[in-house]
């Protein structure tokens, strides 16, 4: 398929009520040898690059640089690789797209049980860098009941 | 009558190891149900109808592991989410991989 329509998802925040939002898309990373694996990324426009843990990068084959780059992440304090990633989007076509990626934190090493949510590495899909061959947008159409918060438009250019 | 900030049970399981996290069929807590009775009342009847097990299921995850920083693997069932696995680890293990084939009709939660 060149158009995949993703339903905003909406989660009550326990503190005040409130229902937060987001998107989540399922990417299937692609690793050196040629295997997929399947990993769900937040989109986020707000972040200034794709990030994905280093240590979940490693375990799952990807290529991550071996030494870290010469600044640490400004959000959570970790250390950055520069990379790329190569995904499939799963619920559209076959084709393999690339995005530049920070892979955050030690390669070796989980993070421990207890970490802070804010110093976590987190997967989070920056969709600017793919605007040269995809389109994305957002809307609510009354008719479709399966995304009562809306929906998040992916489609080939 | 829900009053706000609530105590979710993942305030209570903080710095939990993920084999020490809830596994295995999760009970739809009474909280839940209300926040969902909530939403019944902003969406058109079949929109809410066609969301209400998803709702149910989703948030349910939401109540145990929010804020835990903890990936969870779940399969959406009438009678509450169930855990197939926590954490990156437990999941990749369970998956093969995360081999796409092995994730299919699965969900995921992240913080």
């Amino acid at each position: 398929m060149s158009r995949l329509a993703i339903p905003v998802n909406g989660r009550t925040l326990h503190a005040t009520g409130d229902v937060m939002l987001s998107v989540w898309v399922r990417l299937n990373l692609r690793d050196g040898a040629g295997n997929f694996a399947a990993r769900d990324f937040r989109v986020d426009s707000g972040t200034d690059i794709t990030t994905f843990p280093a240590y979940e990068a490693k375990q799952l084959g990807l290529y991550v640089p071996q030494h870290p780059a010469s600044v640490t992440h400004e959000q959570t304090g970790l250390e950055v690789r520069s990379g790329m990633l190569a995904f499939q989007i799963d619920g559209m076509d076959q084709t393999l797209y690339a995005a530049p990626c920070f892979f955050l934190g030690d390669p070796n090493v989980p993070p421990r049980p207890g970490t802070p949510r804010g110093q976590l590495p987190r997967n989070l899909l920056q969709p600017l860098h793919l605007l040269d061959v995809l389109k994305f947008s957002t809307e609510k159409d009354s008719a479709s009941i399966g995304a009562p918060h809306g929906e998040f438009i992916i489609e080939k250019r | 009558m829900l009053t706000f900030p609530l105590h979710n049970a993942a305030l209570d399981l903080k710095g939990k190891p993920p084999d020490e996290l809830p596994h295995g069929l999760l009970t739809i807590p009474a909280e839940v149900r209300e926040l969902v009775e909530v939403e019944r009342a902003k969406h058109r009847p079949e929109v809410f109808a066609a969301n209400e097990g998803k709702f149910l299921n989703d948030w349910t995850v939401h109540w145990y592991f929010d804020g835990l920083g903890q990936e969870v693997l779940y399969r959406r069932t009438p009678e509450g989410p169930e855990v197939l696995a926590v954490g990156f680890d437990e999941i990749r293990s369970l998956t093969d991989g995360m081999k796409p084939e092995k994730m299919a009709g699965l969900q995921t939660y992240q913080d």
